[in-house]
């Protein structure tokens, strides 16, 4: 047995050969997000006020310790949970629809299908923009057919009510989220083999029935793959808030990712900053593992 | 096949030469207007042709996120030569060591007789040190709609906040009109200090021991006035969401009668309505029969990074020259930095007399804010917004506001008399 060490040798080798070959990949990753990660993390136990650069140095989790007191921080871990929920209920339930909609042949769905998957082409900034807008009473008829149908009782601008104000942002996202989750769906749709439905049919099931038991089953991993990704994505979107309500009136409207920003290059405040962003990263860390651990359930 | 190596060995050697001789000059502006960008273009041409073998390569940076990307250029080590400077961001750029020291070029140039003396005074705004050189002013001064306050029974603008608040209930009280364009979003602070100061009769915002004027009675009267004029729906009920876009167009539309505004905004306002339809008058004054309206000012610095620093104090000297600075100055809607000539018709119009009554009458003691502090962006842009907001919402009283405003900047004063 002891003579063997040579080819124990060369049967290693062969062993460690694809990482060799993975090794410049690994390196790239790991050198253009792992380390950023890193230094962004090592920010938040720092002291780094832009302007107070004699004080910058280590301090453990004082910025930790300071966000736990901190009232906004807290309204903005609220408003993030509330905006990126409807945000992705409803992309969901109407891009869901919109998917069944577009799956049946009917005359013009090549034109329409196109029409409806444009918003995703409307660059976000120009879209909460325009929505800001449409939710001013002067120049838009929006605030009045909201009087007229009852769910305003005069017709004022949303944006600059605290209590309504964070819904402003959350319609222009679910106008502009739809059609990613039309996309994701109806490719999930057409996967499904049609002999399943006729087999359904033979077998006298109803439409309910076959969307129970044929549709949702196959569509469900697409389902929770898909509100995985835009969860962590509307989550991490500040970009129309920033337009539509710059977070306010009075902070109303905040939401993390538009608080890490105001801290960072407000403030300048990165130390302070960069807690809040690994904070929110962290939340959506676990929040995805939970996600893929229901999924692997479902798989089952 | 030695002939072609030699040659090509030549070839090589002179366009090495050629990259070394050439030096590329980079200048980050800020405030980038379409018609501005036409002068800019002239100047370096003409800076490009004086200068053999200087390249100009201009960079502008839109004015929302301009100064997120002056300060990651300028703390990252970017390469830039000249920057477009308000005076907010001298202090935290300054003190990273990001600018470089203009006062020993300022004594040797020729041209620094032809800027005013407060040109000349404002260069040291930051530690005594001259870290830019203005090319302009803000100041700020009241718009007023003529045909809406002649309806409203006026046929002046008012002289004082009683006949301010008078005259905006007034026009308020017109069916879909009202008094004053306020602007509770970003920017909004002007608003709040120029009612603050009238009632105070205050100039500065602290004391000898560094204690702010803000959580004094008088300046909760002043918070207070604000809130009842919004409150009594004198202001629109939408202008707490509103930033300069909203509250500009609020008055241009005619939606709201008085607008408080630097003469920037009188390219839009011109644009939009007749002659005859609005003019400037100087900010109302307060029951002490003064006020101090705030001066913000703009100009050029020069980067600690320029590796020809002589190069770019040239190109400021060029932007500074007095035929390009008024004109310059014409562009953006500022008071320049020159002296105005007697048969300038811009300026000397009657219709925008508001500006330069402040500038020159004593009652108006223009004040600049404290760009010493480098709070003072977090102040402006976070925390006077959101807590105004609150108050105009009802959230929070006058008192509390102004104690709020009056800790964190006591606290911020204090600490930089400390460190002095």
């Amino acid at each position: 047995m002891t003579g063997r060490s040579p080819h124990l040798a060369r049967r290693r080798l062969p062993a460690a050969e694809p990482y060799f070959y993975l090794a410049p990949g690994v390196a790239l990753v790991a050198i253009v997000m792992l380390v950023p990660l890193a230094v962004g993390v090592s920010f938040s136990f720092q002291n780094y006020v832009i302007f107070r650069p004699s004080a910058r140095g280590w301090i453990g989790f004082a910025n930790y310790v300071e966000l736990w007191s901190d009232r906004t921080f807290w309204l903005a871990l609220r408003n993030t949970a509330r905006w990126t929920f409807w945000s992705v209920a409803f992309q969901l339930s109407l891009g869901l629809g919109l998917a069944l909609i577009l799956n049946r042949p009917f005359f013009g769905r090549p034109i329409f299908q196109s029409l409806v998957f444009l918003p995703w082409a409307v660059p976000t900034f120009l879209s909460g923009l325009n929505w800001q807008w449409l939710y001013n009473p002067i120049v838009s008829p929006l605030p009045g057919w909201l009087a007229a149908v009852g769910i305003l009782d005069e017709p004022r601008n949303i944006l600059s009510d605290p209590d309504l104000a964070l819904y402003g942002p959350i319609t222009a996202m679910v106008w502009w989220g739809i059609p990613f989750f039309a996309i994701t769906l109806l490719a999930a749709l057409r996967s499904i083999p049609q002999d399943l439905y006729e087999a359904a049919a033979i077998d006298g099931a109803s439409t309910w029935q076959s969307f129970r038991h044929i549709t949702v089953p196959f569509l469900l991993p697409m389902i929770t793959i898909t509100i995985m990704l835009r969860t962590v994505w509307v989550a991490n979107s500040p970009d129309l808030i920033f337009v539509m309500t710059g977070g306010g009136p009075a902070s109303s409207s905040q939401i993390l990712p538009n608080y890490v920003f105001t801290s960072a290059y407000r403030a300048l405040d990165f130390g302070y900053a960069s807690a809040l962003a690994t904070v929110l990263m962290v939340l959506l860390v676990i929040y995805s593992i939970f996600l893929l651990f229901v999924r692997g359930r479902l798989g089952q | 096949m030695r002939t072609l190596t030699m040659t090509a060995t030549v070839a090589l050697m002179t366009a090495w030469a050629g990259h070394a001789g050439a030096q590329t000059l980079r200048v980050v502006e800020v405030l980038t207007t379409n018609e501005r960008t036409g002068l800019m273009t002239e100047i370096v041409a003409e800076f490009e042709a004086a200068n053999d073998g200087v390249e100009v390569e201009l960079i502008s940076v839109p004015w929302d996120q301009a100064f997120e990307r002056v300060l990651t250029m300028t703390l990252s080590g970017q390469p830039i030569d000249v920057m477009e400077m308000p005076e907010r961001w001298i202090s935290t750029l300054a003190v990273n060591d990001a600018l470089h020291d203009l006062g020993p070029w300022l004594e040797s140039w020729d041209g620094a007789d032809q800027l005013t003396q407060a040109t000349l005074d404002f260069t040291r705004i930051y530690n005594d040190t001259a870290y830019f050189v203005p090319y302009g002013y803000f100041v700020r001064a009241l718009y007023y709609n003529k045909p809406l306050l002649a309806e409203a029974g006026y046929d002046a603008p008012p002289a004082t906040w009683d006949e301010f608040n008078e005259m905006a209930r007034a026009v308020s009280a017109l069916d879909g009109k009202y008094g004053y364009c306020l602007r509770g979003s970003t920017g909004g602070f002007v608003g709040w200090w120029l009612a603050v100061s009238a009632m105070t009769g205050a100039d500065s915002w602290f004391d000898e021991d560094g204690r702010s004027v803000f959580a004094t009675p008088e300046a909760i009267d002043g918070i207070q006035m604000m809130l009842d004029l919004y409150n009594d729906g004198a202001a629109p009920q939408d202008s707490v969401n509103w930033a300069f876009n909203e509250q500009v167009s609020g008055f241009y539309s005619g939606t709201c009668a008085f607008l408080d505004q630097d003469p920037d905004a009188l390219i839009q306002v011109r644009e939009r309505m007749g002659p005859d339809d609005f003019a400037v008058a100087p900010v109302p004054l307060g029951p002490h029969g003064t006020i101090a309206p705030p001066i913000g000012m703009i100009g050029w610095s020069v980067s600690a990074s320029s590796e020809n620093p002589e190069l770019a104090e040239a190109f400021v000297a060029r932007l500074l020259a007095p035929e390009v600075n008024l004109e310059w100055a014409k562009f953006i809607g500022i008071v320049p930095a020159v002296e105005i000539p007697a048969d300038d018709d811009y300026y000397n119009n009657p219709q925008f007399a508001g500006f330069f009554t402040e500038l020159e009458d004593d009652r108006w003691d223009l004040m600049t804010w404290p760009a010493h502090l480098p709070e003072l962006g977090e102040f402006f842009d976070v925390i006077a917004v959101e807590t105004s907001q609150a108050a105009l919402l009802g959230q929070m009283t006058a008192e509390e506001l102004g104690q709020e405003w009056d800790a964190f900047l006591t606290e911020a004063q204090q600490r930089w008399m400390a460190e002095q």
